[in-house]
Formats: structure tokens, sequence, C-alpha cells
């Protein structure tokens, strides 16, 4: 049994999905090891298969990275793989028990052998080259051929490649073609311990649907019958046919879509009662994209139940589909599809809105496929100290998943900090205050060749290469090294390098992402800076047709380049930043309460700012007794916290400072102003329901508000009479313009109440007008049950709406029945309308915290997927019914998601510049203020007293676009000061 | 609207200005006036600030002459809000660079008075000290004498800003000989009650006025577009403007004569340009050769990429060229095509933000390719 011993407090997480790099990214920041165990030969999970996300089509995964220590991780594609110094990824590797008390647990896996060793494979793919076995590449959904030694996730560049024990017939070709004794097949699954884990969290993550598993729609057997994800794959450019959009069976271009919904999910014969939540979007997004890649000749077209575009721009997002792209949108069940003949095209059969037997031939069909939530969880879940992702498993997208893996890092910090486990202190400190001179010397250069690297690499004429470089002016020494990865490569480096006492040093290697951790070592043990240290990345010189002599020059190109850089660095600023360890929450519903209680859990000192004389915002109208009793809770909790001061009556009229010392005027109803200090701001200043006056609104005592109606029916007097008949009406004033959005909450409501009702009333009858029942994720049993009980549902286009009219007193509504395709009249003793919700408005406060809106009026987030709590200022965060429609329960959820990231600033305490980041030359600088305007992150500001134009480093990403708009360089951008630029492109060309 | 007032000159034109500037000091209308003014030791005007009415002998600013663009001048005194009202007499081209510094941060605008000049150009310094010599009354003769006017420089020649813009009142002098008079108009509410506070009755402005403006614009923009037409062929490609730039002496005179580029301290004399030896020897290694200084092309194109949004074709860049190179011609041919690019006109209005802050994902698709 192999024993991990490291003296670090480490904190694992179970599952590399996006919830485990969230929470294991969250984490780290911190100062904490984490340990990511993923079963899988790589991480990413399902999200490693996809490329493009909504709304703007682009992946954005990178946006998960650290924004303070980013010199800590890797600053690159999130999709290709995660650097991180504090993160130790573990993969093909399983939890197998848990013990311990919580705080010092100890923790058992079971590592799968990978054949592969990582210290010393190089990554050159020699013996994929050998392999003679070729079977298909699940990671395209069988499109493509792979070989039993494989890279699991082929963009990925952190993995090295892995033997597929299934299929690998021990032939020992690959141990052969192995340069460096890599492969070992005789490998057996290896128990490894570690102990001193301060806390276990668990991110099961979900299951895709296999549509083969049930003779469903041809699936396996037709081949252009493919599922969302391998569709996906198809328009990858590295999918199967390199991002063409041509079809399995005879590789033309596919031009006739079709997307069937739900397959997997909302299906009572398999028993998924759920809705996937993600497959709506996730088909319109698929579609668009289809047009995008294959152009004019595309025609789309999906096939729903209802489509469920619950987000809060989903809506807008589908129309623009629907209306500009010319996506068709169908809603029936298709019944079948069959092969039309040879070719490949199939039909598809179903019966449209109107009962006609319709059918179309396509191209191909695409199959919606549902996940599966992981429901069984493993025994040491159980165990104390162990943190499971989501107690009740429901299916999110990619935005509700990292707001809850996002709240649950929250928990975690609080929960270690409870056992009393503190971070160990960042390094930064002592490394910025020793060496400084060193950047002032002549450049003394140490380059070392790694001349091992990639078998083709021997064609590469080194010496060459070495004369080219010895004859630039200045001082350069080279040093041939084999070996790149394991610690005696890096000790003969270390050695050298003091030895020789130089002051820069360049590394050129064929595989510069591996060498990463080393360097990382190198400059840790405090041997260089890290801004004196380059790599020269030669990964992308293997094109054997070129000759050597024009091979030599590139390459030397490339190490001149890096010399280059390294020439004029200047050291980091030592400015240093504090942070005030208090926080501001504006709101007092169950998303501020939220927010406010788990910060001060974590020892912060809450002002709750409250426009209104009472805190709950709209608990009065939440009726599920669950949710209530949690939010009364809270509630209580909140208003007896020694931490929390409650503002009632207040409003916040003025903001001004930088992330981690903001300030903010408060006025009191007495008309008091006060100036409040904070690191760090919450808004969740809520929304209320909508006003409309549609449906006939006001028009009749009986025809209200859904919200109305549910609260006459929770009070003892509501029926003096038996109800007979209730109509409700889905969507009044809503998902059209000008409030083109869904309100995400009130179809459930509907429901409830619909149920609440046939309780109380079992004769009544009970019409639902419904143009998409927003019933996702579990959500959708409550909607199944009230079709059991037979409550009526009536769909309905935005341009088909019932009409309601008065006559003799009484309320008629006039509709069309689908199924009979006649009009329909129903005499309803209530109308109810769901009218959604709509924003409280902001007032002045978009403006004084300089932050963006949507068109309705909402928070705008920095990113809807990726950063869904963040605004785009550092230090101010968004969470409930501001950023969007949302029921109360997520609202809580996403409190405690932004009190989380709001940590994430306190716990900084103290803020040390990155490498990658801007300064300001102040003795040139002409105060312009153009870096203030361009900075996209608010990361400019000017101190008052001496008028200085001054760098948030909190916020400061070194984008750089600051550098580029300073007209004399009195902005440089870390690393990139504008000599070592020139001079690099000087070297290039 | 009345807004128009005529002053008769009696054959005196610059002493009727004076007299107004005066006027705004002795009735305390302002605490300051910067206007240009003869010395007592050359006829050349310089920019002078003015705080008694007493010692206003040498003001002059109807002269066509300007050592420099005074923008600049303008900007010190306007850095920041002093409580004191100044008053700044400025040409077209002087005030669109003040709008544009304004924008910039280097001044305030907000408590100062704006008198415009209507200009009819200014001729080289050198020119004009030895013309002045000849013609004593250089204002009232300039207004009269053709072969004089032709004497401005070619910049001033094929301007079409000859109008201030932006200014509270302008000093009218298209449309009236200045010998007998000269127009005052008030642009702004500013300007009106300016003009009434120094007791001035307005009336409408003559119809012929904007009549002779036009034909002026007119034959100005012909020129303007035939000076771009003949240089854009002397700039591209890179290898013509590298030729007509061969005698830059890299003294960046243009720089500082240039109104508009505002940095405390150039890039090009920051260390960022001081080379080590190193990178020399090692541009002279790889090319065979390397000019000294270098970054001769760079200093000019970058220069570009900075103020061309900007350049209010003042013309001083080449005025003050050591090896005659016509700095302007080539600055204004690349701006006006930037300018055209993001509909953009320096010094047009203050609240008009510089192109360069704003972002729209569909714009510049010329540029795409």
């Amino acid at each position: 049994m192999k024993t991990i011993n490291d003296k670090r407090p480490a904190i694992m997480v179970i599952g590399a999905g996006i919830s485990g790099i969230r929470i294991a990214l969250d984490l780290a920041e911190t100062g904490y090891h984490i340990y990511l165990i993923e079963k899988a030969a790589a991480i990413g999970g399902i999200l490693s298969q996809l490329d493009h996300q909504f709304p703007n089509n682009h992946c954005g995964m990178c946006r998960l990275l650290p924004m303070f220590d980013r010199d800590s991780g890797a600053q690159l594609c999130l999709r290709k793989g995660l650097l991180h110094e504090n993160i130790t990824i573990l993969t093909s590797t399983e939890v197998e028990s848990v013990s311990g008390n919580p705080g010092q647990l100890s923790v058992t896996m079971i590592q799968s052998p990978q054949g592969v060793d990582p210290e010393r494979c190089v990554v050159c793919g020699e013996c994929e080259a050998v392999c003679p076995v070729s079977v298909s590449d699940t990671f395209n959904g069988g499109l493509s051929q792979r070989k039993a030694i494989y890279l699991p996730i082929p963009h990925q560049f952190s993995t090295t490649r892995t033997i597929d024990w299934q299929t690998c017939t021990r032939c020992q070709a690959c141990v052969n073609a192995c340069p460096h004794g890599a492969i070992d097949l005789e490998n057996e699954p290896e128990t490894v311990s570690v102990d001193e884990i301060a806390c276990v969290v668990l991110a099961p993550g979900s299951r895709l649907y296999d549509p083969g598993m049930v003779d469903q729609y041809g699936f396996g057997v037709l081949p252009n019958v493919v599922t969302a994800t391998t569709f996906e794959r198809i328009l990858s450019s590295s999918g199967p046919f390199g991002g063409n959009p041509i079809r399995p069976s005879d590789k033309t271009v596919i031009k006739k879509i079709a997307w069937i919904q739900c397959v997997g999910s909302r299906n009572l014969m398999i028993g998924a009662d759920y809705c996937s939540s993600a497959c709506c979007m996730f088909a319109v997004k698929e579609a668009v994209l289809a047009h995008e890649k294959i152009g004019n000749e595309a025609e789309t077209t999906i096939f729903y139940m209802d489509m469920r575009t619950y987000g809060r721009d989903f809506q807008r997002y589908r129309d623009q589909a629907e209306h500009d792209i010319g996506v068709r949108f169908v809603r029936c069940r298709v019944h079948s599809i069959e092969p039309v003949d040879e070719s490949g095209n199939l039909r598809l059969s179903y019966v449209d809105a109107e009962g006609n037997y319709m059918d179309g031939i396509f191209d191909m069909v695409v199959l919606s496929t549902g996940r599966q939530p992981d429901q069984k969880f493993p025994d040491f879940a159980h165990h104390d100290g162990v943190i499971v992702l989501d107690s009740t498993p429901d299916l999110k997208d990619i935005s509700e998943s990292i707001i809850n893996a996002t709240a649950v890092s929250g928990r975690v910090m609080q929960m270690v900090q409870l056992s009393g486990i503190e971070p160990p202190p960042s390094g930064h400190a002592k490394k910025i205050s020793s060496l400084g001179e060193i950047f002032g010397e002549r450049p003394r250069v140490r380059i070392v060749l790694d001349n091992t690297s990639k078998v083709k690499s021997n064609r590469i004429p080194w010496e060459r290469i070495e004369s080219d470089l010895q004859n630039l002016p200045g001082e350069v020494t080279i040093t041939r090294i084999e070996n790149v990865r394991d610690t005696s490569y890096w000790e003969a480096v270390q050695a050298l390098l003091l030895e020789d006492h130089v002051n820069r040093f360049v590394l050129a290697t064929h595989h510069p992402h591996a060498c990463q951790k080393g360097i990382w070592g190198l400059t840790g043990s405090n041997t260089l800076f890290p801004s004196l240290v380059e790599i020269a990345g030669l990964d992308r010189f293997t094109n054997d047709k070129t000759d050597p002599e024009s091979l030599a020059k590139a390459i030397s190109h490339e190490i001149e380049m890096a010399i280059n850089r390294l020439r004029s660095r200047v050291p980091q600023d030592k400015g240093l930043q504090s942070v005030i360890a208090g926080g501001l929450v504006i709101g007092g519903g169950p998303a501020g309460l939220a927010a406010a209680y788990a910060l001060a859990q974590n020892d912060v000192e809450v002002v709750l700012v409250e426009k209104s004389d009472t805190l709950g915002g709209n608990l009065p109208s939440i009726f599920t007794s669950e949710i209530k009793h949690r939010v009364e809770t809270l509630l209580s909790n909140v208003e007896n916290h020694p931490r929390i001061s409650i503002h009632k009556n207040a409003e916040i009229i003025g903001h001004s400072g930088h992330a981690g010392a903001y300030a903010s005027l408060m006025r009191l109803n007495s008309g008091e102003e006060r100036w409040l200090k904070h690191g760090i701001a919450i808004l969740a200043t809520g929304g209320h329901a909508g006003e409309t006056k549609a449906y006939g609104m006001g028009m009749h005592q009986r025809i209200v508000t859904q919200f109305d109606l549910e609260k006459r029916v929770h009070t003892a007097d509501f029926a003096s009479k038996p109800i007979t008949s209730v109509a409700m009406i889905q969507c009044a004033g809503c998902r059209e313009e000008p409030n083109n959005y869904c309100s995400r909450i009130c179809c459930l409501k509907s429901l409830n109440l619909a149920l609440a009702l046939k309780e109380s009333y079992p004769e009544a009858e009970i019409y639902v007008f419904y143009r998409d029942m927003m019933t996702y994720g579990q959500s959708e049993a409550i909607y199944t049950e009230a079709r059991k009980k037979e409550i009526v549902f009536i769909p309905f286009d935005y341009d088909q709406k019932p009409a309601i009219r008065i006559e003799a007193g009484e309320v008629v509504i006039e509709g069309h029945d689908p199924i009979l395709g006649t009009p329909m009249r129903l005499m309803p003793d209530w109308v109810s309308l769901a009218v959604g919700v709509r924003p409280n408005p902001l007032g002045t406060l978009a403006r004084i915290f300089k932050i963006d809106t949507t068109q309705d009026g909402f928070v705008k987030e920095a990113d809807s997927k990726w950063r869904p709590v963040d605004t785009g200022r550092e230090g101010i965060f968004v969470a409930g019914m501001a950023r969007g429609p949302l029921r109360a329960d997520e609202a809580l959820r996403e409190g405690e998601a932004a009190a989380s990231r709001a940590q994430r600033v306190l716990n900084k305490k103290i803020v040390y510049p990155q490498r990658i980041a801007a300064r300001v030359r102040q003795a040139i600088c002409s105060k312009c203020e153009l870096c203030i305007d361009t900075c996209p992150y608010h990361a400019r500001y000017i101190e008052h007293e001496q008028g200085r134009i001054m760098v948030d480093q909190l916020a400061c990403q070194g984008c750089g676009a600051c550098a580029a708009i300073c007209p004399n360089s009195a902005t440089v951008l870390g690393d990139f000061e504008d000599n070592g630029v020139m001079d690099a492109i000087e070297a290039a060309l | 609207m009345s807004n128009y007032t005529t002053l008769k000159t009696n054959a005196d034109p610059t002493n009727t200005v004076r007299s107004l500037l005066q006027k705004m000091l002795s009735r305390d209308l302002v605490d300051s006036v910067m206007v240009a003014a003869k010395t007592p030791y050359s006829a050349l005007p310089m920019p002078t600030l003015f705080s008694d009415p007493a010692k206003m002998d040498g003001v002059d600013p109807l002269a066509p002459v300007a050592p420099f663009n005074a923008a600049r001048q303008a900007a010190a005194v306007l850095k920041h809000q002093t409580g004191k009202r100044v008053a700044v007499v400025l040409r077209p081209c002087e005030m669109r660079a003040l709008v544009e510094l304004a924008k910039l941060n280097q001044c305030r605008l907000d408590d100062v008075v704006k008198v415009g000049i209507e200009c009819m150009g200014r001729m080289e310094n050198a020119v004009y000290l030895e013309q002045t010599k000849r013609h004593p009354g250089m204002v009232v003769t300039f207004d009269q004498d053709e072969q004089l006017q032709s004497l401005v420089c070619p910049t001033c020649r094929s301007c079409e800003h000859f109008q201030p813009k932006g200014a509270d009142v302008v000093l009218c002098i298209i449309g009236n000989p200045v010998s007998e008079s000269i127009g005052l108009c008030a642009e702004t509410e500013m300007g009106v009650t300016l003009l009434e506070q120094l007791g001035q009755d307005c009336g409408p402005e003559p119809d012929q006025r904007q009549q002779l403006v036009d034909q002026l614009l007119l034959e100005r923009r012909e020129q303007r577009k035939r000076l771009f037409q003949e240089t854009s062929l002397k700039i591209k490609p890179i290898e013509k403007l590298q030729h007509l730039l061969a005698n830059c002496l890299n003294c960046y005179n243009c720089r500082v004569a240039c109104p508009v580029c505002y940095c405390k301290e150039c890039v090009f004399v920051t260390d960022v340009f001081a080379h080590e030896p190193e990178v020399l020897l090692r541009r002279a290694q790889k090319r065979g050769m390397v000019k000294l200084p270098a970054d001769t092309t760079m200093f000019h194109l970058t220069r570009l990429a900075h103020m061309s949004h900007a350049c209010v074709e003042c013309g001083h860049c080449s005025s003050v060229c050591p090896s005659d190179i016509p700095v302007a011609d080539i600055f204004r041919t690349v701006s006006a095509e930037v300018q055209e690019l993001y509909a953009y006109e320096p010094g047009r209005d203050i609240s008009e933000p510089i192109p360069v802050l704003i972002f729209e994902e569909r714009e510049a698709k010329e540029t795409k390719n």
C-alpha cells in the first residue's frame, strides 16, 4: 500500500466534473492543499466533450480559474488541463473508505493501473503509433477509432496516455516502442491511503442516459441517429470528423436535422419521472451551431413536449433561434423513426398539435438524451466530515452547478475553520522581499535544452541551434540535459543555476506544460524569481516536412524570443492592499438572509440593510411548508446573530473605494447618514409580483393573480361555498416583450395551488392553460402527480391565447381544445393569472455600484454560466431575484454561494500583486484616465489625496487593456514590459 | 436669433479687439485673459496671460501668425479649477485641441470663457517676421492683399476648420473688411450674457456671411481632398513612407509641437527605447546593418496610433521639422481616414467620447481582412 505524506492540511474533493473543479479551485485559492480524485482517466466530466455553451456559443470554462492567486496556477484553457500548485489530481482513482474524525480523516483509495508512468512519459505518442488494436472511441460517441493505448481526452495536455485493459492484447509493442521505459503492462490496482484530511467533499455528478438500453428511435441500429453529445462531437474541431458537419453513414454534409427532446427524461415507462433540465437549451444551442457551421442550407427542427426556457435569458435566445436563425420548433412526441432507403435518410412520424398525422425526412436525428443523477451514495458519504454536494440530487445546468458548488465551498471553509485548521501562510511575502537586486543586473542567461522529448526531435540539429545561440550578444550559457520529468532532473537544473550564478533561465522543451510543476519547484525554493524564468515551448516544431536548416532557425528564434522576454523584467509591485473584514448585504429577503448568515458564521461582521420595515422579502407568499420553515429559521438566526447588525427602512445612497476596501453611505429612516466600511457587498435586492393588464386583470374580482389566489386558498375563510372550477393561465404578461423571460416559479406554484385545491375540493375542475410547463428537474414529478389527479392541462401558443370576457357578471374563458380541435368555453369560479416576477427597481444602486443590468432590470453577472454570482466588479456580488427569477430554495443557495465568493476576498486579508498585473509608473503618468475608462474589471481608481491613478490588485486580471491604451507606457503590465515584448518580436522576425 | 453684433474698427481692428478684452477685465467679467500678444522684444505674438488691462498694449490675436499651437498653454492655465475665471482667445485649431485635451483630463473647461477667432491662416514665423517689417499694419493689409494671403502655410490653405467650434464668442472677420468692422457672434448662452455685460446690442447674423463661408469651405475641401490624394500616393506602401521619413533626425520636434501629444514624458525618451547594446548589436547582426538612432518609422507610426484620432490639422509639426519632412501632410492624411472610420471629429463636442474608449462589436469591418 502506498501512503501519500504531505505536511500541508488537505481537503479531498471526489469527482472532477465542473462542480468538483469549482470547489477544488475555491479551496486551493485559500491555501489548502487539495486532492482532486476522479475515477475516470481524465478530469472535466461531461463538459470535456462539449465545446460550446450558449448564450455566446463559446466555451468559457477558463472563467473558473482563480482571479487573485493567479500565479499559483497556470492560466490556461481549463478544458485542456488544470495545473495548480495546491491541487494534486489523482485520476483513475476511486475512494474506498473514509475513517477518523473530522479534521483528521484518513482516506483509502484504489488507483487503477494506467500502464503509463507519468514521471517518465514525455507524451511522444510512439506507443500509440505501434499499438495494433483498434476500437471505437466512446469519447466521440463511437464515431472514430482509437488504440488500446490512447489519450482519454485528446485535447488535454496534462494527462499521459492510458491503457484500455479490456482491449489490450499485452503484445508488448508499446513497451518496446517507448523510448523512456514508461510503460508497464503488469500493473495491478494499487491501494493508496492518505491521512490528515480536514474534510472530504463528494461531488458525484450525473450520468448520461444511454438510449441503447431500451429500443428507442433506432439508436445503435440506424447510424444517423446520434445522441446530442455525439452531435456536439461531430461539430467539434477535435471531434471525429474534424468539425465538418457530416453524418456518420456516408460522410455527406448534413442539411436537415431533427432533434427529439426528452429521450430518457420525462418518461414514466423507464422510471424517469424527472426533467434533465439542460437538454432543451442544449438542443437550441446545437441547432444554432448547426446553422453556423452548415450555413444557409441548414434546416433544423426541434420536436419537443415543452420548451423549457426557464433561465433568465433563455426565452430570448430561443426566440432568436426561431425568428432570426430559422430553427423550427414542433410540439409533438415523435412516435417512430425508420430508414427511408439505403441512403441513410430517416423518416420521422409524428402527430402534430392539431392531431394531424405527419411525417418528415431528415438527414440526421439527434436524440436529446437526458441525464441520470448518481442516486446511490457510497457508504463513506455518511461519515462525519464528509460533505455531499447535493443531499437531494437534482439535475442542474452549468450555472446552477457552479452556484451549488460555490455554496458548498463556503460550507467546507466554515467546517475546516471550525476544526481549527489554518491554511499555510502564503509564500509570496517571502518571495517579494528577497533577491530584488538581481533584476537590475546585466542578464546572464542559462539555457537548458531538453533534447530528449519527442523521438522526432532526434532530427533537430541541436549543434546548429547551440552555435546560433552562442553567437548572441551578451552572456549566454547552454546545456543539454536529458529527461525532463523526474526529481533528479530538477535537482540537476537547480545545481546548474546555483553553480553558474546566472540570473535568467530559459528552459526549451517539447512539453512545456509538463514542466510547469518542476519550474514551480525551482521558483518556490527561491532559486530564481518566477519572472526570471521562461519556458520556450518547442511543442509546435514537429513537422517532419521542415528541412533541418529552417527547423534549427525557427527553434533558435523561439529560444531567442524567450531570452529577450527575460532581458527587461522588473520585480513585481511590492504594493500591498489590505482587506476590510466586513460585509455589506443589501436586501433582507431569503437570498440576503442566507448570505448574511453564511458570512457571519465565518466570523465576518455583516451589515444588513433592508429598504422596507420587515425582513424576509417574499416570505409571506411562500407556502411550501419545508421552505417556509427554512426561511423562518434563517430569519430568526440572522436576527439573533451577534455579528449581524440589521438596519431596516434604510438605503445605500453612495459608494466608493475598491475591492476589499469599499465605503458605502447608508441613509437611515431618521435621515441620519452613515458611512460603512466593508470589504465586499452582496446585492440581494429581490423581486416582486409582476403587474399586467392581460386576461382581464382588474375587470372582475374573480380574476386574480396566482399569488393572490394562493394567499386566499391558505386563509381559513376562503370558500364559503364549494368551489366547482378554477382556471389558471400561465405566462400572463410574461415570455413576451417587454417582459420576455420565464419567471421560473409560476408553473410549480400553479401546480402546487391546483393540488391544494384538489385536496380541499376533490370535485373541483381545475384547468391550467399553459405555453410550456416549466417543471425542470425533480419538480417534473409534481406535474405528473397533477395529471394523475385529473387536473386538465391545455397548451396554447403565443399567437393563440385564450380570451377572457365578462358575460352577465360571470367570467368566461374561450380557448382552443387541441385534442378535439374545437373551441372550448369555460365559466370558472376563479381565474388565476401567473403574472410572474419583476426585479425590484435598483434605483441608483446600479449606478453607484457601477454594475450592469439586463434590459429587464436584473443585475447582470460577470458570466451567466461560469461566474453566476459575481458582478463585473470584484468584491460586489449578486444573489437571488435581483439576478433573475428563482424559487426561494434556490435563492437561499444563491445567497450562500455569493457569501462563499465574498469569503474568498475576505480570506485574503492582505493582497499581494501577481506577476502579470498592471502597475503605474507615477513619475511619467499624465493622469489622462484612459486606463480607468478602459479597464474591463474596474480595477483602476484615483487615489484622491495625491490624485494618483492606482491599480486595485484584487480586481486586476493582468489583461493589459490599460497598458495598450496608455500612450507613454506609464502603465506597464508585469512580465510584458514593452522592451521585452518588442525585443521578442524582433527575435521572431 | 439675436447673437451678432458689429464693431467698427476705424482701420485698427487690433485695437478694437484689445479694447473689448480690456473691457472684460476692467468690468471684472473675468479674472484673466490669455491672448496672443507681442512682447517688447519681438513682433511675434506669444500667448500671454493678462490680469491688468493697462498692460495689454501688445495684444495682437488677429495677426496671421501663431508661433505654436497655444492649446497647451491654455491647458496649463486651465489644468484644474482655481476659483478664477479665465478667458482664452484661440484660433480654431487651438480651440479644437483644447477640447481634446479636456477629454484627456489635461484641463477643465467648466469655468472658462472661450473666445474664438475666425482664421485665414498663419504664416511661418520667419515669413511673418519678414513680412511684418514691410507691412506695419499687417492685420488690415493681410485682409486685403491676396499676395500676402498666399504666404500662409500649406496646411492653412487646405484647412476647412477656419471657423472655431465650441467658442462662447467668435470674432468674425469673414464678410467684413477688417479695416471697417469686425463681427462678434455669441454661440453659447454664456456668450450671449457676456455680450450683454459688455454692453453690445445684438441682432441677427448678416445673410451674406454664410454664403461666403460656404464658398470658402467648398474651395478648401477641394484643396484638402487633392492634398490627401497626393499624399496617399507618397505613403503607401510602407517603403514609400520610410523613404519620405528618411531625413528624420529623431529630434521629436514634431511631437513637442503637437498640441494633442499630451504625455508628460514621451515613451520615446523613456527607458523603453533606450536600447541595451545587446539589442542594437543583435539587430545589426541580424540585418547586417542598423541605422542609428533606430526606431524612426516606429516613432512616427506610434505617434499616429496615439493621436491620429485627435489630430486637429494645425500643421505645426511640419513647421518645426528641421528636415522639411511634410509631417503634417502625412499625419493629416492618415488622421482623416481614422477620423472618418470612427465618424469622429476632434474638438467637435466635449461630450463626444474618444473612439478608443468605445467598443462596438460590429465596428471597423473594413479592417477585418
